[in-house]
């Protein structure tokens, strides 16, 4: 086998697995175990973020919505294929130590998941990309953080879009030292329930 | 007790995850089989021990505050006498 540097070539946190791989030992159940996925951060980030894309499937499905525009194959691979981008440990940001002889550390990896899960944990939410903006490694140093959503129409979209920029402030608050300056929250997709376009025809 | 046993038992690490390179830890799993692997990576250099650990913490605790007890906990579990240092890292938070 040739070796690479590749990122992509070396797969999910440099386990030579791939997105595929990990959608498909997800399919099954996550068995038989293989230890070196089970003990990868990077491999468990992508597939909890995996579980969660494909709960917002099946809400979509729940909620007879009428994908607008419609959630295919490519974009859930894209979406996918960006989370598996973001999952990357990155760099390591600094954290507090009370002791002389410790390093403590969030890595940037981390802290996207944990900005997605927040996004995520918003009913008829999924977040599509996240990022960091500003030196994170500058303690004190402003970071603006970003995120694009999809979301299913279940209310105002000002209401959806300011409960994940409150979530995500509260989760990041909690889990790092960042100095946040701002959370902006972009919505790029709206699915809206198939009941709704039918009353609005009817009318 | 290993390493990675005291990390375990610090309240709120809900995951302890490979600190070593995937292909290194692939590797001595294939060699000594996956439950025998020491997760905590443990290296000697010129100043002593080089500890590092890689975790998963809560959601609902605080990732600063998680870590720096099991800095603390690791330290303590370091005989007398050994210089180390210790990086603890986040790698991440669960719901």
């Amino acid at each position: 086998m040739a070796m690479t540097n590749d990122p992509d070539a070396m797969g999910i946190g440099d386990t030579g697995y791939t997105i595929d791989d990990l959608s498909a030992y997800l399919d099954r159940g996550r068995t038989p175990a293989i230890a070196a996925i089970d003990t990868n951060a990077e491999c468990q980030a992508l597939l909890a973020s995996m579980e969660r894309v494909g709960a917002f499937g099946r809400e979509l499905l729940a909620h007879d919505v009428a994908a607008q525009p419609a959630v295919d194959e490519g974009r859930i691979a894209a979406l996918l294929a960006t989370i598996g981008q973001e999952v990357r440990a990155g760099r390591d940001i600094p954290l507090t130590s009370p002791d002389p002889r410790a390093t403590l550390s969030v890595t940037e990896g981390a802290v996207r998941e944990l900005v997605r899960a927040a996004g995520d944990s918003v009913d008829g939410v999924v977040v599509g990309s996240c990022s960091l903006d500003g030196d994170v490694m500058a303690v004190g140093s402003p970071v603006r953080v970003a995120l694009t959503i999809s979301v299913v129409l279940n209310g105002p979209v000002r209401e959806l879009a300011e409960t994940v920029r409150q979530r995500v402030f509260t989760a990041v608050l909690a889990h790092t030292e960042l100095s946040v300056e701002g959370i902006d929250v972009t919505v790029t997709d709206v699915h809206q329930p198939r009941r709704r376009l039918d009353e609005g025809s009817a009318s | 007790m290993n390493l990675d046993d005291i990390v375990r038992a610090v309240p709120g690490v809900l995951a302890l995850y490979s600190a070593a390179p995937a292909v290194v830890t692939s590797a001595r799993q294939l060699v000594a089989g996956a439950g025998d692997v020491s997760l905590v990576s443990v290296r000697e250099n010129a100043e002593g021990a080089e500890i590092i650990a890689s975790i998963g913490v809560g959601g609902d605790e605080q990732a600063p505050r998680i870590a720096a007890a099991v800095s603390a906990a690791i330290l303590a579990a370091v005989p007398d006498g050994v210089s180390a240092s210790v990086h603890v890292r986040v790698s991440r938070v669960l719901g």
